[in-house]
């Protein structure tokens, strides 16, 4: 980034600030290999330490500093990439297994529920055979395949368990 | 002293935005000034801290761009303010029996 520079000569602004941010993206490229969370929270959290660290960059060189030792000082400020990676992952770690268990969860509501309701002995439960008709089974069934696949972070790992507990499900109902 | 260590990070970054919405660094630097450095907050631990208590619920975030730059601002939320008054009950409670241990000027 300081190709650009004539020898001998002061830096200017420009590029003070493009070896600022490249610094910053060096850091920001390590953060990420650490970081194991979903796209849209990788790029929050990149978004946040960016600010940071520009901020802190910004007042050293507001105290005098040059900009090459207030990128430097700033990094090493905010601590090892590796180890705030790590910090997130940890924090981000037990949403996504919250979020797993209730993709994991529901199917095996689901089936207890439907157990109960229409497959109850001689079917008494409720008048359960409206459920069994083509356009609302269907929808049901549609609407609780699609579930895992909208709003949830970690999808592998939800449908993951979320196809071994429906299996495990539907076995139960079948053959209980 | 994890705990303590931990209560006391959550209760200094509660009352720093108690008042009004603020953004990591500036949280940072708030922080640092009042300790002045008799405890230290590593910025490593305050991010991933600002998170959980944002997913805990006692934080809430809105993104905003000021002079070309996107910030994160942290506001408390009411269950925020339940858990600042807790965690600070506790603190004084735990400073006051540590004094009275040491026979620092508290009665019994």
């Amino acid at each position: 980034m300081t190709g650009h520079r004539a020898a001998g000569s002061a830096p200017s602004a420009t590029a003070m600030a493009l070896d600022l941010a490249a610094r910053v993206d060096c850091y920001l490229a390590e953060l990420a290999r650490g970081l194991d969370l979903t796209r849209e929270d990788n790029f929050q959290v990149l978004d946040e330490i960016r600010a940071s660290l520009l901020d802190a960059a910004e007042a050293h060189m507001a105290r005098g500093k040059r900009a090459d030792a207030s990128v430097e000082l700033a990094v090493t400020e905010i601590g090892s990439a590796r180890q705030l990676a790590a910090g997130f992952t940890h924090v981000y770690d037990g949403r996504d297994t919250r979020e797993a268990l209730l993709v994991a969860g529901l199917p095996v509501v689901c089936a207890l529920a439907l157990r109960w309701l229409a497959f109850e002995a001689g079917g008494s439960s409720i008048n359960w055979s409206p459920l069994l008709r083509p356009g609302p089974f269907l929808a049901a069934a549609g609407l609780l395949l699609v579930l895992p696949a909208v709003p949830f972070g970690r999808v592998k790992l939800a449908m993951a368990a979320w196809t071994a507990l429906w299996g495990i499900s539907v076995a139960f109902v079948v053959l209980g | 002293m994890d705990q303590l260590r931990r209560g006391t990070t959550i209760a200094a970054i509660l009352k720093v935005v108690e008042t009004e919405p603020m953004y990591a660094y500036r949280i940072i630097q708030i922080l640092e000034g009042r300790s002045r450095g008799l405890i230290p907050f590593p910025e490593g631990l305050i991010y991933p801290t600002l998170h959980r208590l944002e997913q805990d619920g006692f934080l809430e975030s809105q993104w905003r761009t000021e002079e070309g730059r996107r910030r994160k601002y942290y506001a408390i939320t009411a269950d925020g303010r339940r858990r600042l008054t807790e965690e600070e009950a506790a603190l004084r409670s735990f400073t006051t029996g540590v004094l009275r241990l040491l026979g620092d000027g508290v009665d019994a």
